[in-house]
Parts: structure tokens; C-alpha cells; sequence
């Protein structure tokens, strides 16, 4: 059981610039992290220096009660007792499959055993002879993870292991990976540009902009209530409207009134944030309202969902997820009503 | 698609040109044969032949050994070490490729006249096919995927156990593939092993060429090298082909980091490269120089001079020009098909590249002495020579070129309203004109430098830098040799110059794992798809 603590960490090539700049994160013990931002924003370097190949400038990297890193302490990768699931598996294309499973394996007696018994695990029991370049991208991305697996490491890490595989068997390649890593009760750190992975498969989502960690919190709490508006426009797909305060709880925009869950920021004129899937549409009718009278752009249809394009009475744009099942075209007139609460953030 | 009437033309020159690269060894085969198995077999299991084909196998065996315990240690230092300087050490020690082996050792020999024997073969040899294994190796060590070490480290590795378990297996198989065109520069090398007195099989060859017309001994001695030579060729085809594995999924991984050393130690890889750079580009250098501010006793003949260089200059010019026209037919075929009458041909086509100079002399002085005794010490029969030995390279340009450029090019000038030949040359042709011009420079250059098939075949009284440089130095005249030296410097440096030119201005997209310092050589590892030998 190995909590990953991460404190005030600042990591760079040069001194001037560093890439990771007082970074803080907190991975509790036997669960899945995800650390979630865009390229360039600093997660393949805080992996690598989790991994112990890059040394910190200053902060401190602590695996349960082992400072690996700080001021006075440093760990080489070999003694971190972390296992790393690289981009593409890089599994070694000289060895078998059971020479990549037994690679970190020091007594070789029981080797043998317990390369079985990882392979069953993620069920690939019975591969120990095939070379690497006879396996899948999915299968080689399973053989990576039991050669991983196989000394028991403290901390797992993932880095972007299932971005080079098809679309088809991305997800399940996924979720039968974390699955493994949450029957073991592995503490494993995933990073990923790909909201929806992390979304789908994190126990607990960091989402990294600009070396530092803007948010971390459930899957739920990141989508629903992000802290500001790039995490917000980074985990999602979202609606902005500009917007005033009328009272403490909600503000007035172009949908009308709206109630929000961030109502403790005193922020009394800003941008709104909806998700699309938030917005309810009907048709219009004589009767209809000024508030929310829209006009349908364009529709992309797809399949179980499309996204319709409107424009609104005052020139705003604004996008909504609708079923299916309903039927929009250019030109239709529209009404929307807003479901829940949204956020509110000051304008940029 | 091809011209159904276009390609059955191109089969028969074809045809043509593998018939004319496979005679030496078909004629050498049927003299062979010729003699009956009891003289076949008393050549064969003389101790003397004995004796010459151990010590070809010992000297292969020590330089391979030697380059490889040399030429490792350089590549991890250029590729993986931050080094001061690393372009010019890069070049520098890719340079040695530039030399032939019988100027190196010319300039060993004027500066040390003792030095004869094993030994001095084998170091000389090492210094000159060096490059062989070094740029292989610091090319295949950048290429690492990083991700492997990394885990190899998080496995538990020390640096030492990553290099072992996870760096050399991947370097290994460009490594071995060095080795054995190491190994093959060594079994057809003639300059060194003549100049040094070793009797390697080479020696021997032209040895009993020169003095008795015993064709029955010198063929089979011929026919046991380029079996010999075969089985490096074999060996390194398959050893290449092992590297296609490794790349396992798509994309590239992630180019491993360069150590950053302190300062002693930094110090000390520097004195190494340093060392070796000496060794193989200062001495000879400051040989040559030395030799060539004291002057012989004669005056230079600076008529004799020019022309010997005009000679070498024509010639090879002319080889070269042959070369790519016969190579035309079965590079432009190759590129576009797999069918097996054109792999037979092609693969016929390359028989030069397992054939030693020296044994391309031996049977092209015998051929043409009986079947075409009107060629016989003409420049024809020189031309031919290089055809013979020289096709794999431009074949190699051919078929890279024009397989680079998408069919659908053509095709669509044919819609656009060109005839066929005019749609080919507007577009594949000129497409693939800058590397098969690349290849004839090639050609041209290793024309120059060749010096075994040159001293045989060569008309009367026709001298070239290379025969000139060989027959003063062979008397130990070593101060008249080094302008000739130097001309053949100073000659051969004018292609390589512009292959280097050439190839840097097209890296980018042809090659796109060519490091920057490396374009040159590495270039050349390219073009032909085998290495100048």
C-alpha cells in the first residue's frame, strides 16, 4: 500500500525555465490517478521524474514512507520499486515474452511461476514463447503490463499506454487494464491527454496545465464542477454565455435565469458554463418566449447523439446534445431551457 | 502499369547485364571444372593453400575483433555522451572510409619502412575499415528507443546491466552487420596485405598470376575466396534483415538522452576519440606531408603526373557512365516488380559484390586472353572490370530511386496527354535522376581508388594514381610515391565532396533518420544499399 505524495516539485531542462514549476499531487494508495492535460503542459515529465530519470530542481517525491527524491535524498530508477508502462509497450524485441515478463525478476527460481501467474492475471496465460513483434498492439500493451506487474512494484505508471492502439479495442484494452491494476490494489498513476479516458477509468483526475496541478478530484466533480474555465473547457465540451449577477444564487443570461454551483464566487459579471447536454430544446411555438428563442445552424448527427448548433436571438452561438431520436435541421426556430445548476467565472 | 512491350525489352538488357556480371565467376567455375577433380584436389589440400586460407580467416577474424572492441566504446561516446565538438569528431572519424587501404599503409610504411608481416596488416586494416562498424553502431545507438532503458532502469538495472541487457542488444544487429563487411573488406583487400608481405589469399592470387600461369591453382584459390566472401554476404543479409524487428508498433519511440559527464571523465573520452582519430587520420596525414616536403632523389615528372591523373579521371568517368546504363534495365525492373525472373536476374546482377578485385582481374586477364583476345589489355577490358565489380551499387540507386516514386505519378502525366517514354522521363526518371547521379558519383569514386583489377587489366604502358603509387612504393620509393598519393586524395576528394553536398541537401526527406553530422557517410551507407568496398 504506497500513497504517491508529490510536494512543491519543480522539474526543468534548464534552469530558466523549468517544465514542472511547484507541482503538488497526492495519489492515494491502491488507486487509479489520472493525470490529465494537454501536450506540453508537463505530465510526461513529472512521470519521468516519478520514475526517478529526471532529478528534480527542489520539492520532494515521496512512495508511501520513502522520500525518492528531495533535497537530501535520491533514489536511482533501478531501487524506486516502480513499474512503467511505456507508449507502444517498447517491449524488448530480443527477449520472448516470458524473457520480458522475467526481466525484472532477480531469483530466478520461481521466475518461471510467477511469469505465469502475471500473465494469467491479464490473461495472457500461455504467450510465453511468442516474440514480441508476433503480438497485437493490444496483447503487447497487456505483455508490458505484467513485466511490470511481475516484481510487485510500489507505484505503477502509465504513460499514455493506449494511444497508439485502433479505436476498436482502445477502450477495452483500457478497462481490462485497470481492472487488473484495481483487483492488485496497485497504486498506478496514468497520464493521458484523452478527457474521456481519464474520465472513464480514474479513480481521481489531476488536471495539469502549465506545470503546476490546477484541479484534482473525482471524475464526477472534475466535469461537473471545474475550478475555472480552461479545466472546464479541457475535460469537456462547453456552452459560454456571458452573464450577470442578479442575486447570490444564480445570474441572468441569454437562456434566462440560471441557478449556479459555484455561488460562493463573487464574480458579478462573467462568462457562464454550461455543458451541452444540459440544455433541453423544443420546438417553437407562437406562444414561445423572448428568453431562449434560438435558430438551429447546422445539426452534426451521431448516431445515438448529435450536436445542434444554434444561433441566439442576440447573435450568441451556443451548442446542445440532443437524442437521437429528434430531428433537427438549419433553419428550425427553437426554444431551450436550462436543466441544473452551472458555473460562473470571471471573463478572460 | 509498365508497357508489356517496354518490359520484355527491359528483361532482355537485362539478361544482358547479368550475364555480363556473372562471366568472371562462371568462367573461373568452368576452368575449375575444367581441370579434373585430381589437380582440383592437390591445389585444394596443398599446404600451401591451407596455410593461405587460415591466415585470410586469422586476419579477418583479428581486424573484425579489433574494430569491434575499437569501434563500439567510439559509437556509445559520439552517440551517447556529450562530447565538445561531436560534428567534427563525427567526420573525422568516418574519414578513414575515404582512405584505400594501400595508401594507409603506404603512408604507415614511409613512416616506419620496418613494418611488414600479420601485425601490421591487421592494425592498418583495423584504422581503415574502422568506419564500417562505427557509423552502423552510432547511428543504431541514437536510434534506441529510450523507453526500453527506461525500463530496463525501473526493472531494477544498474546502468551498466541497462547497457548489456537493453542498449547493446539493440545496437546489435547493425554492429554484426559492420562486422562482416569489415570481415569482407578484409578478405578482398590486395594494397595492404601485398605492401605488408602477408600471404592471405589475395597475395597469393596475384602472386601466382604474376609468376607461373598455373590457372589451375590461382582459380581455385579464387573460387575458395569467393566462397568465402559468400558466406559474409549471406551472414550480413541476414543479420540486416533482423533489424526490421525492431520496431515493434507504429511511430518512433522516444531518441534516448545524452550523459552528461563530469569533468575528468569527459577528459578521458575525449583522449580516447583522440587516439583513435591519430592512429587512423593524423599519422598517415602527417606521413604523406613529411614525405612529400622531402622529395624524392628524382624530380617529380609532372608530365608523367598529369597524365596518370587524366588516366584515372577518364577511366573511371567512363566505368561509371557504363555502369549506370547497365544497370538501367534491372534497377528500373527490380523497383517495380518482385516477379522471380527479376530477382533471379537481379540477384545475378550482384554477383560483383562478392567478388574481390583481384579475382575479377584473374579471370577477366584469362577470359579475354582466350575467348576475347581482342579486348585483352584494352581499356575495354578495364571498363568492363568496374562494370562487373561496381553494378550492385548503382543497381542499388536504381532500384531506391525509382521504387521512391509513387507509379500513380506517371500514370497520371499518361492521362495529362505524354507518350510513355516522355511520361516516365518527366516524371520517375527525373525524380530518380539526383540519386542514380549520386550512384554514378559513387561508382566513380571507388573506380579511382581500385587497384588490384587496374594493375591486371590494364592496357601497356597505361598508368593510373593507384598502379603509379603501387609500383614506387613497392620498390620502397617512398618520397617519389607521395604526390601520387596526394593527387589520389585530392581526385577522389571531388566526388566524395559532392556526394556529402548533395546528400545534405536532400537528407531531409530521404533519409529521415540521418543524424546531422552524419549525412555524408551515412549517405553513402544508403545509396547503394551495400558499402563502397
Amino acid at each position: 500500500m504506497t500513497r504517491v505524495l508529490v510536494d512543491a516539485l519543480v522539474v526543468g531542462y534548464t534552469s530558466t525555465d523549468a517544465v514542472l514549476t511547484g507541482l503538488d499531487l497526492d495519489a492515494p494508495s491502491g488507486r487509479l490517478t489520472a493525470v490529465l492535460g494537454a501536450s506540453g503542459s508537463g505530465k510526461t515529465t513529472l512521470l519521468r521524474t516519478l520514475a526517478g530519470f529526471l532529478r528534480p530542481m527542489s520539492g520532494s517525491v515521496a512512495f508511501g514512507e520513502r522520500i525518492v527524491a528531495g533535497p537530501d535524498s535520491w533514489i536511482p530508477p533501478e531501487s524506486r520499486r516502480v513499474g512503467i508502462v511505456p507508449q507502444e509497450g517498447a517491449l524488448f524485441p530480443h527477449l520472448d515474452v516470458a524473457g520480458n515478463v522475467a526481466f525484472g525478476l532477480r531469483g530466478k527460481a520461481d521466475a518461471a511461476a510467477r511469469v505465469e501467474e502475471v500473465l494469467t492475471s491479464v490473461g495472457m496465460q500461455g504467450f510465453q514463447k511468442r516474440r514480441p513483434h508476433e503480438l497485437s498492439g493490444g496483447q503487447a500493451q497487456r505483455i508490458a503490463l505484467a513485466r511490470a506487474l511481475a516484481p510487485r512494484p510500489d507505484v505503477v505508471l502509465l504513460d499514455e499506454p493506449f494511444s497508439a492502439l485502433d479505436a476498436g479495442m482502445r477502450t477495452r484494452i483500457a478497462e481490462e487494464v485497470c481492472e487488473v491494476l484495481a483487483q492488485l490494489r496497485t497504486t498506478a498513476i496514468l497520464v493521458t491527454h484523452d478527457q474521456q479516458e481519464a474520465l472513464a477509468l480514474a479513480d481521481q483526475v489531476a488536471f495539469i496545465d502549465a506545470g503546476r496541478v490546477v484541479q484534482a478530484a473525482s471524475p464526477w466533480e472534475l466535469y461537473n464542477a471545474p475550478v475555472d474555465l480552461a479545466t472546464a473547457r479541457f475535460v469537456g465540451e462547453v456552452v459560454e454565455l456571458p452573464a450577470r449577477r442578479v442575486d447570490t444564487a444564480g445570474v441572468q443570461c441569454a437562456l434566462g435565469y440560471v441557478a449556479l454551483s459555484n455561488s460562493g464566487d463573487s464574480t458579478q459579471n462573467g462568462i457562464l458554463v454550461l455543458r451541452p447536454e444540459q440544455i433541453e430544446l423544443k420546438a417553437a411555438d407562437a406562444s414561445s418566449g423572448a428568453p431562449g428563442r434560438a435558430r438551429v445552424v447546422s445539426a452534426r448527427y451521431g448516431g445515438h447523439d448529435s450536436m445542434v448548433h444554434l444561433e441566439l436571438a442576440d447573435g450568441l452561438l451556443a451548442m446542445v446534445r440532443v437524442q437521437g431520436q429528434h430531428r433537427y435541421a438549419a433553419g428550425d426556430d427553437v426554444v431551450l431551457t436550462v436543466r441544473g445548476a452551472g458555473r460562473m467565472f470571471a471573463g478572460e | 502499369m509498365m508497357h508489356a512491350r517496354v518490359s520484355r525489352s527491359l528483361l532482355v538488357l537485362s539478361g544482358v547485364t547479368a550475364l555480363i556480371a556473372v562471366t568472371p565467376l562462371a568462367y573461373l567455375l568452368v576452368r575449375v571444372l575444367d581441370a579434373g577433380p585430381v589437380k582440383v584436389w592437390s591445389a585444394l589440400f596443398r599446404v600451401r593453400t591451407l596455410e593461405t586460407a587460415l591466415t585470410s580467416v586469422a586476419l579477418a577474424a583479428t581486424v573484425i575483433l579489433l574494430c569491434v572492441a575499437i569501434g563500439v566504446p567510439v559509437a556509445w561516446a559520439l552517440s551517447r555522451v556529450k562530447v565538445p565538438w561531436a560534428g567534427a569528431w563525427t567526420v573525422l572519424l568516418a574519414l578513414p572510409l575515404a582512405i584505400p587501404s594501400y595508401v594507409a599503409a603506404y603512408a604507415w610504411l614511409a613512416e616506419f619502412p620496418g613494418m611488414s608481416g600479420f601485425w601490421a596488416a591487421a592494425l592498418v586494416l583495423t584504422l581503415v575499415s574502422m568506419p564500417y562498424i562505427i557509423i552502423p553502431t552510432t547511428v543504431a545507438f541514437r536510434n534506441c528507443d529510450a523507453g526500453l532503458e527506461e525500463v530496463a532502469r525501473s526493472l531494477g538495472r544498474g546502468p551498466w546491466g541497462t547497457f548489456w541487457s537493453a542498449s547493446m542488444p539493440q545496437a546489435w544487429p547493425a554492429t554484426a552487420a559492420g562486422a562482416l563487411l569489415v570481415g569482407l573488406y578484409v578478405l578482398s583487400d590486395f594494397g595492404a596485405v601485398a605492401l605488408f608481405r602477408v600471404d592471405a589469399f589475395t597475395r597469393v592470387i596475384y602472386a601466382s598470376y604474376r609468376g607461373s600461369f598455373d590457372r589451375t591453382t590461382a582459380a581455385v584459390l579464387a573460387v575458395v575466396l569467393v566462397a568465402l566472401a559468400l558466406l559474409l554476404i549471406l551472414a550480413e543479409r541476414r543479420v540486416r534483415g533482423r533489424t526490421a524487428r525492431w520496431r515493434v508498433g507504429s511511430g518512433t519511440g522516444r531518441r534516448a538522452a545524452v550523459v552528461m559527464l563530469t569533468g575528468p571523465r569527459t577528459l578521458a573520452v575525449i583522449a580516447g576519440l583522440g587516439l583513435v582519430v591519430v592512429a587512423a587520420i593524423v599519422i598517415p596525414v602527417v606521413s604523406l606531408v613529411r614525405r612529400l616536403l622531402e622529395g624524392s632523389r628524382r624530380p617529380l615528372d609532372w608530365g608523367e603526373l598529369v597524365q596518370a591523373a587524366v588516366n584515372t579521371f577518364g577511366v573511371s568517368t567512363l566505368g561509371a557512365i557504363a555502369v549506370v546504363l547497365l544497370a538501367l534495365p534491372i534497377g528500373v525492373l527490380a523497383a517495380r516488380s518482385r516477379a522471380r525472373s527479376i530477382r533471379v536476374l537481379e540477384a545475378m546482377s550482384y554477383t560483383g559484390h562478392a567478388l574481390p578485385g583481384v579475382v575479377v582481374g584473374l579471370s577477366l586477364v584469362y577470359f579475354t586472353l582466350l575467348v576475347l583476345p581482342g579486348i585483352y589489355q584494352t581499356l575495354a577490358a578495364l571498363v568492363l572490370a568496374y562494370v562487373i565489380l561496381f553494378l550492385p551499387k548503382s543497381i542499388g540507386a536504381w532500384r531506391t530511386s525509382v521504387g521512391a516514386v509513387p507509379p500513380a505519378l506517371e500514370q497520371t502525366a499518361r492521362t495529362l496527354g505524354r507518350s510513355p517514354l516522355a511520361a516516365w522521363s518527366s516524371t520517375t526518371l527525373r525524380l530518380a535522376a539526383p540519386m542514380v547521379a549520386a550512384g554514378g558519383l559513387l561508382v566513380c569514386l571507388t573506380a579511382m581508388k581500385e587497384l588490384p583489377a587496374t594493375l591486371m587489366l590494364r592496357p601497356t604502358g597505361f598508368d593510373t594514381l593507384a598502379t603509379e603509387l603501387w609500383s614506387r612504393t613497392e620498390i620502397a620509393a617512398y618520397g617519389a610515391s607521395a604526390p601520387y598519393a596526394l593527387a589520389l586524395i585530392v581526385l577522389a576528394a571531388v566526388p566524395a565532396w559532392v556526394l556529402t553536398w548533395a546528400s545534405q541537401r536532400r537528407t531531409r526527406p530521404a533519409l529521415p533518420h540521418a543524424p546531422d553530422g552524419l549525412a555524408g557517410p551515412y549517405a553513402r551507407f544508403q545509396v547503394d544499399g551495400t558499402v563502397d568496398l
